[in-house]
């Protein structure tokens, strides 16, 4: 797993997690690995796993009943996904405006990013075509 | 839930000192081990890595301090995995696992004879004829097996061939049971440091011990960095002394 050696590792599973749910991999109602099962596919102590799992639920995403397992919050509405995205894409923002950057040369950013990724998908197409 | 065991302690070192011959080893130690957890202990060679373990698992005695061990259910206190060179490589695997099935009545025989299985090795062959590798993973396999709130193991991943280092990782993950805790030795913080809940870092004769989330976040460092930073030596001329310091 290619983790950021200098970052807590509970929260990156968190968001790795949490990327799936807002990608609509796991609907809300829907049963999540287990503790032991996550801990072996990541490759992390179960203790980790654990703290990852409190993390989800303290952003109100998941809710785990004791001795049965954790689900994707039920009531997460196809909203609330939509929210996180844009809290996200918010926080990015923010961050582009403070380092000084104006409206256009965002918007050219992103639009330089998209293209690049298009770029990349088509080379990676060819790749496995061939 | 390993973290319904999460406070509960097995294992605690209070103000332990050591010593070879006179000459100081562990000086004035103090460790606290909880339950459900994979701690790794680092350090130079000659740091004393080996003897913290021996000491834990009670093979040698402080010359000065406390050891307590505490139970975790019924469980044993400890379980020593042996290694590779510890093992009595006159016996085959199959006599290693009766052997172990006399000795210690915390053996689970039926997960060892699964764990073996699993590992596909020849049991009726001497084990001076199976390789290091195969008798780290006979060695962890029968330590695993019995039924114990702290497991040590002394450089599992030393002999193995890093295309496999990953097998033992998950296979350590795998059969470690819920809420007892794995304390290893390891030189391989780069290839563990994703495990580790904490380090306990042995460097001038003293112990320090850190949860290995906090160095990330607080330090903002890899496992394996701070290990660097935290042992650091100024000059080459220390280092010579220190390697002088063997085990």
């Amino acid at each position: 797993m290619n983790f950021d050696a200098a970052a807590p590792i509970y929260i990156q599973i968190g968001g790795l997690i949490r990327e799936e749910i807002i990608s609509g991999k796991y609907q809300p109602g829907d049963r999540l690995k287990s503790v032991r099962e996550y801990a072996l596919f990541y490759e992390v102590s179960p203790l980790t796993m654990h703290r990852a799992i409190q993390y989800l639920e303290s952003q109100g995403l998941i809710v785990t009943k004791k001795g049965i397992g954790s689900f994707v919050n039920p009531a997460l509405q196809p909203t609330d996904a939509r929210q996180l995205l844009k809290s996200q894409a918010r926080r990015f923002t923010a961050r582009l405006r403070q380092l000084g950057l104006s409206k256009e040369e965002i918007l050219r950013l992103i639009q330089e990013c998209m293209e690049e990724l298009d770029q990349e998908e088509k080379e990676e197409g060819r790749n496995n075509g061939s | 839930m390993a973290a319904d065991y999460a406070q509960d302690l097995l294992l605690q070192m209070d103000k332990v000192s050591f010593s070879y011959d006179k000459r100081p080893l562990l000086s004035q130690i103090d460790i606290n081990v909880r339950a459900g957890r994979i701690i790794g202990v680092a350090g130079g060679n000659g740091s004393g890595k080996s003897t913290l373990l021996k000491l834990a698992a009670g093979f040698l005695s402080p010359a000065a301090g406390t050891i307590r061990r505490f139970c975790l259910d019924e469980r044993s206190p400890v379980s020593y995995c042996l290694t590779p060179e510890q093992i009595p490589s006159w016996m085959n695997a199959r006599e290693l696992l009766i052997y172990y099935r006399n000795f210690f009545d915390d053996f689970d025989r039926r997960q060892a004879e699964e764990l073996l299985d699993s590992l596909k090795l020849p049991q009726r062959r001497s084990l001076y004829r199976l390789s290091t590798g195969q008798t780290t993973l006979l060695a962890l396999s029968l330590g695993l097996s019995r039924r114990a709130g702290l497991y040590l193991a002394d450089e599992p991943l030393s002999h193995i061939e890093p295309a496999l280092r990953r097998d033992i990782r998950h296979f350590l993950l795998k059969c470690m049971p819920e809420g007892s805790t794995l304390m290893m030795a390891t030189h391989h913080l780069d290839e563990l440091q994703y495990m580790l809940d904490e380090l306990i870092i042995l460097h001038r004769h003293t112990a320090s011990q850190i949860e290995t989330e906090q160095i990330r976040a607080q330090y903002k460092l890899s496992v394996e960095n701070y290990f660097l930073e935290k042992t650091k030596t100024t000059g080459g001329k220390e280092n010579c002394k220190e390697g002088k310091d063997d085990e």
